[in-house]
């Protein structure tokens, strides 16, 4: 049941994805990431992850979308079509979603195939370059080591559930097992975080202080529109 | 904002439910979900809808920027001094076992002390963010 | 197969990342790009048939709570750095005039 519904889940936010790279309107686009972040923080809590679920809530559908929609007042709502072409960025993407299923097995075979496909979109991105302002090469080589090293990764991977099956990592026992007789705190993330790991979090609030100051420092002489 | 009745109305119901919900996740992050960033945001929220519906100029009268840039410098030296505690009486930085009597109680003050240092900061940042979006110029 | 929906997710954000031209769209893209990662590691930190992990008497399985904590980082980071992305597009816009990458002139 839990399963069924991160597929539909999923499949959700890529749809809002792909809704974000067709529209060209900045204000859809940006309540778009509204939702997006809801969507997210619901699949958090499907996983059993309540505090970053709440915090994955707070912070994108609250204070990312103000930030947003602050700067929206200075510039403006529409946003041009890019002038790259897309035509050969996309038949890479077909080439990476179809080779994420093949095994290691098939590999060698279909990586004969995929070269072939591969230096026929370079011949077609050589004439499509003189017109657009960038390149689309070096996406296309990005892409393709991009494609190697997913298929290697998602070949081991375990379903979702079963992996504490395969690692049962002794830190995560200790601190189960640890947290309410040392710290007497219930909440394992809490105790963790502000106890075990109290000093990457230290550096955590210095990095927020640093963005605050930052952008202090970056707004204090602008001229906006009023 | 200010002349739409309802926006009015449902915001001065609304916002001391937010703030106290705001607390409510802060101090109860022992127990359940939360701790101090999330709490520092949700404030943070709660404070920027005020402003939003009431004018800048009435936030900038309750919490100046002056203020907001205190109250986040106070956060990070709160939890570092709670860290320096434990160097003072002989131990390593930030171990709280010799803070109060038993190594427990210790924990739990040392935890309750960082989180609120947390969650000041992170408030604080997040509404100074969003004055220096809204206020081009004058006043920084 | 959820991790195949879910590189997807990260290969789009790439997508947006590399080939759109406003700014403000790019920025959008990071944070599609970094909410699939933050899936990924939620996604091998579930235990079947367990519980969040808040110690109450009664339950024995607990989901993996480590993860949980770099996750909690790292999404304060990231709102740390949209919103220094976001300042640095304000000064752009009033600098240079325009938010498009391909009409900004260096020169």
């Amino acid at each position: 049941m839990t399963i069924a519904l991160l597929y539909i889940l999923l499949s959700v936010l890529i749809v809002i994805s792909i809704y974000v790279i067709i529209s060209r309107n900045l204000f859809s686009v940006i309540i778009s990431t509204t939702i997006f972040s809801m969507v997210c923080a619901l699949i958090f809590l499907l996983l059993d992850a309540i505090d970053v679920s709440l915090t994955e809530a707070a912070v994108g559908a609250g204070i990312s979308t103000i930030l947003f929609l602050s700067t929206i007042r200075y510039v403006d709502i529409i946003a041009t079509d890019t002038k790259k072409s897309t035509v050969p960025i996309v038949i890479l993407f077909f080439l990476l979603l179809d080779a994420i299923d093949v095994s290691l097995t098939e590999a060698a075979v279909g990586a004969g195939i995929s070269t072939i496909l591969f230096l026929s979109t370079i011949r077609y991105v050589d004439i499509i370059a003189t017109d657009t302002k960038k390149s689309a090469v070096p996406i296309v080589i990005l892409f393709f080591l991009l494609l190697i090293s997913i298929s290697i990764l998602i070949y081991d991977l375990p379903e979702p559930g079963k992996a504490n099956v395969v690692n049962n990592s002794q830190a995560t026992k200790y601190y189960i097992n640890n947290s309410t007789t040392e710290m007497g705190v219930p909440n394992v993330v809490t105790s963790v975080l502000a106890g075990y790991r109290g000093f990457d979090t230290l550096g955590e609030v210095i990095v927020i202080f640093i963005a605050g100051i930052s952008v202090l420092g970056i707004l204090r002489n602008t001229k906006g529109r009023t | 904002m200010k002349h739409h009745t309802v926006l009015r109305i449902v915001t001065k119901l609304i916002i001391p439910l937010i703030l106290l919900f705001g607390l409510y996740i802060q101090f109860h992050g022992d127990y359940s979900a939360g701790g101090g960033f999330q709490a520092g945001v949700i404030i943070a929220s709660g404070f920027i809808l005020y402003n939003i519906i009431f004018g800048l100029e009435v936030g900038f009268s309750i919490l100046s920027i002056n203020m907001t840039k205190n109250l986040m410098a106070i956060g990070v030296l709160l939890y570092i001094a709670v860290g320096f505690m434990g160097i003072i009486q002989g131990l390593n930085f930030l171990e709280y076992n010799s803070l109060l009597s038993s190594s427990k109680e210790g924990q739990l003050l040392g935890i309750f002390l960082v989180e609120l240092g947390v969650g000041l900061t992170v408030s604080n940042v997040m509404i100074l963010i969003f004055y220096s979006f809204n206020n081009m110029g004058e006043k920084l | 197969m959820l991790y195949v929906l879910n590189m997807t997710l990260f290969l789009i954000g790439l997508f947006i990342i590399v080939r759109e031209s406003n700014l403000i769209k790019k920025v959008i893209g990071l944070n599609i790009f970094q909410s699939s990662v933050f899936i990924f590691y939620i996604l091998i930190s579930k235990v079947e048939g367990g519980v969040p992990p808040i110690i109450s008497a009664d339950q024995s399985i607990y989901s993996n709570p480590l993860p949980h904590v770099l996750i909690l980082t790292a999404i304060v980071v990231s709102i740390a750095t949209t919103s220094l992305a976001l300042a640095l597009i304000i000064r752009i816009k009033d600098k240079y005039g325009t938010i498009e990458e391909d009409d900004i002139d260096l020169g």
